[in-house]
């Protein structure tokens, strides 16, 4: 299930049956491909954030590290950094929990149980946009019909995404709708992979469930649930699409994240010299991150 | 996924006795908060206007294709949707085509910096999107490439081609080179051992890819909204003006939603299994 690709080929001695020039050509157009679109880009953006590059101004001037003082000394920031730290911990540890139970509950027997599968894993491929107007349709606080459900159960009607209180935890929950079927996709396909036989010996020592979850079960999946929190985690500072179509970062900048402000900064305010900046550490951050989970969590990628 | 046939023991304990009514019930609640929203978007796409304004919501209500005629009557969609099937299906055959070959050199041919080149190539997956939309929209414009199908088609090849890359490593790797050898020894050439029995062997791999990499051309919406203009606009980016153009057109956007994840579900109905290897960079076999 979890295997360490690069490392088993190690054995292999293609080199010695391939010639060389062979190694070039399965490889070049790749590496011109990413250099051309992805490293090169990157180098763009560096350049950019010691500027003062804007759409709206001809002349570019070189400001050094100008545009960082001012992010890191403007509260702004911090805040934007605070919201998008508080959508992502509510996000990948709700996801996380939830997608797991949901696993283990279906390992149960359950009639149709493929088609219940599937019903949950729709939200995950369907486009984001389109699902992002159809919750927009049921949060509408006059005529939405998430209001009249919990009129039905004697709830007061929330305002959802158009009040300040409320519109971060609105985000959150399509998140949560969203992307929690990764997560119980994954543990689904880990725990099918699992030896019974472990488990066998467990009972017959008496173990109880609680016990088998949290010394057998939770140790022996924590492999796919490290990929998985690590993919979530990584994804969810990625958003952009949820954020943009439900609030686009309002009311007032309650669910401004970083992505979305970049994206203001850059394309609404024509301010590419500070949104790169922005991007850049929004970068440096995720990447140093992704380096520490993958390097610590003994993931199958080395 | 296997098809289980009996309960892992580990779960056993949950369906025994009167707590496993509690535990059905749960599923039901799960069930019914991620499939209701899905639910209610069939609903409006089918409501009639009267019957998605009124107050309290109608549940029950005379279905009409009225919604689907507007929709698809409008230009504009027919032509989203045409662009979109053109970006996606170039960008996923391109990336294909280099991605796997340089898969296939990653896992059988060991050469200096392949230990960097591989990480490399995966942390291409810690870029969030709108870093690099910003020297994306430079080098285009500069280019004057914005505005057409090809800056969308290279975007998302390259969008896509890191996660073809790390899938097929992890397929190629799990395939015995053995095989290859003797192929050699028989005298097959480097481009027949590779096109004739190390490809034909991870088939389920390129399949695994090929949907991944589609589901998430097909559903993009930053890039595209950043670098397509009216003709070129790919489908996310029709929905979206779909609301800023039209208000209150619940009908006609519920339709054209309708419309726009369909191919994505159908996909996603047939080749369900391949989807774990996919989206784990191939970390987790389904």
């Amino acid at each position: 299930m979890k295997k360490n690709a690069l490392k088993r080929s190690e054995n292999y001695h293609a080199n010695n049956i391939y010639p060389n020039k062979y190694l070039y050509y399965y490889l070049t157009p790749a590496v011109v491909m990413l250099v051309a679109l992805c490293a090169f880009p990157l180098l763009v953006l560096i350049y950019n954030s010691f500027t003062d590059m804007s759409m709206v101004k001809p002349v570019t001037n070189f400001v050094g590290l100008r545009n960082f003082r001012k992010l890191l000394t403007n509260p702004d920031f911090w805040n934007r950094f605070v919201t998008t730290m508080k959508y992502v911990v509510s996000a990948v540890v709700i996801e996380m929990v939830l997608g797991f139970t949901i696993a283990l509950l279906f390992q149960i027997k359950l009639r149709a149980k493929k088609l219940l599968r599937l019903i949950i894993i729709i939200p995950m491929v369907a486009a984001p946009v389109a699902m992002c107007f159809l919750w927009t349709i049921m949060f509408n606080p006059k005529m939405g019909i998430l209001n009249y459900l919990l009129s039905l159960i004697n709830i007061p009607p929330q305002m959802w995404t158009s009040s300040p209180d409320t519109a971060l935890f609105s985000v959150i929950l399509v998140e949560i709708w969203m992307n929690t079927p990764f997560v119980f996709l994954l543990v689904s396909s880990g725990m099918t992979a699992l030896p019974q036989e472990l488990f066998e010996a467990a009972v017959m020592d008496g173990a109880g469930f609680w016990q088998m979850l949290r010394k057998m079960l939770l140790p022996l999946l924590s492999p796919v649930l490290s990929i998985a929190f690590l993919f979530r985690l990584q994804d969810s500072f990625k958003v952009f699409d949820i954020i943009y179509v439900l609030t686009g970062g309002g009311p007032g900048t309650a669910t401004e994240t970083m992505n979305i402000s970049i994206y203001k900064t850059a394309f609404q305010y024509s301010r590419i010299g500070s949104a790169s900046a922005q991007a850049l550490l929004l970068y440096i951050f995720v990447f140093a991150m992704s380096y520490f989970i993958i390097k610590r969590g003994n993931i199958g990628f080395d | 996924m296997k098809n289980q046939e009996r309960t892992p023991i580990f779960a056993a304990t949950l369906e025994t006795g009167p707590k496993k009514y509690l535990i059905y019930l749960l599923i039901a609640i799960i069930v019914v908060f991620f499939a209701f929203p899905v639910f209610w978007l069939l609903e409006t796409a089918f409501k009639a206007e009267k019957d998605f304004l009124s107050i309290p919501p109608k549940i029950f209500f005379s279905p009409t294709v009225q919604n689907f005629k507007e929709v698809l009557a409008k230009r504009d969609f027919g032509n989203a949707y045409k662009n979109s099937l053109i970006v996606c299906s170039v960008a996923i055959v391109l990336s294909t085509v280099i991605g796997v070959p340089a898969a296939y050199a990653l896992s059988r041919f060991r050469f200096r910096g392949r230990k960097f080149l591989s990480f490399y190539i995966l942390s291409t997956r810690f870029f969030p999107p709108v870093v690099v939309v910003i020297p994306f929209f430079q080098i285009f414009s500069r280019l004057r490439m914005t505005n057409t199908l090809t800056a969308m088609i290279l975007i998302y090849l390259v969008a896509i081609l890191p996660l073809v890359i790390w899938v097929m490593v992890g397929f190629f790797a799990d395939i015995p080179f053995e095989l290859e050898e003797s192929a050699c020894i028989d005298g097959a050439s480097p481009i027949k051992i590779f096109t004739k029995i190390a490809l034909p062997l991870v088939k389920p791999g390129i399949v695994a890819v090929v949907i991944l990499g589609l589901i998430g051309a097909w559903n993009e919406l930053l890039y595209a909204t950043i670098l397509t203009g009216t003709d070129t606009r790919t489908l996310p980016v029709a929905i979206y003006s779909f609301v800023s153009y039209e208000e209150i057109a619940w009908g006609n956007l519920c339709a054209a939603s309708v419309l726009a994840i369909a191919p994505v579900v159908i996909f996603t109905i047939f080749l369900q299994k391949y989807l774990v290897s996919g989206l784990t960079f191939g970390a987790v076999k389904g």
